[in-house]
């Protein structure tokens, strides 16, 4: 049957002013850059406090890598007490919103995704093997989990770096 | 037009991908007759259905009147098919999308926008979209693959096997068709959206309450 492993989960959090609407579509353009099917499930508004209204995004994205494997992303947005305004920057209006931000970004390898070795008991059997004694399990992490882990690590850089955190940088940047 | 069936869920005897399956979800003031019409307007000139008022497929709509306010279940359930009055129409598959209304606490309020009042609706409303690609559509009629005494030994093989590359691409057509209608909504609810080119707002106000920059005077009722 299919099975799924996977990677840390990421947040990142802010309170501050941002580009709320730029972050959105610099991070949907990451997805679409890196060729997954970008979908967005849930897409929720609520009046909030008076500080101001909350709003939630679910993202899911996939990729297939091959006839075996297939990444998964989720992106999960929640945003509280966001107020937008005006500002002029570079001599072009821009809108920011003061707002609490709580980015979580997660990621899944998914095998047999064709689910060609769910069917029988032995297929099932042959899945395991396969697993287990071919690819050693080594391969699935250091192949295909290490991938999708250091892929994630730098959208959340990107992330980091639009919302000008004093963590910003990526050591890893040449992996992957 | 085909009957629907009375007993059983009505994707139980349906063969069908699923496209895409999204909803949104929003709490405050906005027009819901605008927002009715405007949805209206983009199903008719996306060519989901004609213009004409009752082949317009509501199949469902409740309204319960509380003391919180009104609550409203409306079931919308479009059919097309793809490439419809061109040479080679299709027969065997076909575009369904679903779009399921859920409103909970309407209530007519006034706002006041850009220095005027208006009168619309407070309202929390969950608009849930399903879209699906239908294989074999005429077995509701009795006039499909599966009820054929030749035909139905090979319909698995076909929508399996020799066509599942251009249900694939049919797939992704709907995919995106199902994505623009959720963009149109978000537009009129003045929340985040990330295509390049936004979807009929130019049209209508935001959240459907005030004018059109320009045309002041002349916003619907």
């Amino acid at each position: 049957m299919p099975e799924m492993i996977s990677t840390r989960k990421m947040i990142i959090q802010k309170a501050g002013v941002i580009d709320l609407d730029g972050l959105y579509r610099t991070m949907q353009r990451w997805f679409y850059d890196n060729q997954y099917v970008f979908e967005e499930p849930t897409s929720r508004m609520r009046p909030g406090s008076d500080a101001g209204p909350e709003y939630e995004w679910k993202w899911k994205n996939w990729r297939k890598v091959s006839d075996y494997v297939k990444y998964h992303v989720s992106v999960f947005f929640h945003v509280w007490d966001a107020k937008d305004f005006e500002v002029i920057k570079e001599g072009k209006k821009v809108i920011l919103t003061k707002c609490r931000l709580k980015i979580e970004i997660d990621g899944n390898v998914e095998l047999d995704w064709t689910k060609k070795f769910t069917e029988t008991k032995f297929s099932q059997f042959l899945f395991k093997f396969y697993n287990k004694y071919i690819l050693k399990e080594e391969r699935i992490l250091s192949l295909w989990w290490d991938e999708l882990y250091y892929r994630l690590y730098k959208l959340q850089t990107i992330a980091k770096e639009y919302l000008d955190m004093e963590s910003k940088g990526n050591a890893y940047y040449d992996i992957w | 037009m085909a009957e629907e069936k009375l007993i059983g869920h009505v994707y139980s005897d349906r063969l069908y991908i699923p496209a895409a399956e999204m909803r949104i979800r929003y709490r405050k003031e906005f027009h819901l007759k605008n927002f009715y019409r405007m949805l209206h307007d983009w199903f008719v000139e996306e060519k989901w259905v004609k213009r004409i008022d009752y082949e317009w497929p509501e199949h469902f709509y409740l309204l319960r009147e509380t003391q919180r306010g009104n609550e409203m279940w409306i079931w919308w359930r479009f059919k097309k098919i793809p490439g419809a009055g061109e040479a080679g129409t299709n027969s065997y598959y076909r575009y369904n999308l679903d779009v399921f209304w859920h409103i909970t606490g309407a209530k007519d309020v006034e706002v006041m926008h850009q220095g005027k009042k208006y009168k619309t609706q407070y309202a929390d409303i969950e608009f849930y979209i399903k879209a699906k690609i239908e294989m074999d559509y005429q077995h509701e009629d009795g006039k499909g693959w599966r009820d054929h005494a030749l035909l139905k030994h090979f319909n698995d093989v076909f929508h399996k096997r020799l066509f599942k590359p251009q249900l694939q691409r049919h797939k992704h057509d709907l995919f995106r068709e199902a994505y623009r209608l959720q963009e149109v909504v978000k537009l009129f609810f003045g929340l985040k959206t990330y295509m390049p080119e936004k979807e009929g707002q130019e049209y209508d106000p935001a959240t459907g309450i005030g004018d059109i920059p320009g045309l002041e005077g002349v916003a619907p009722k």
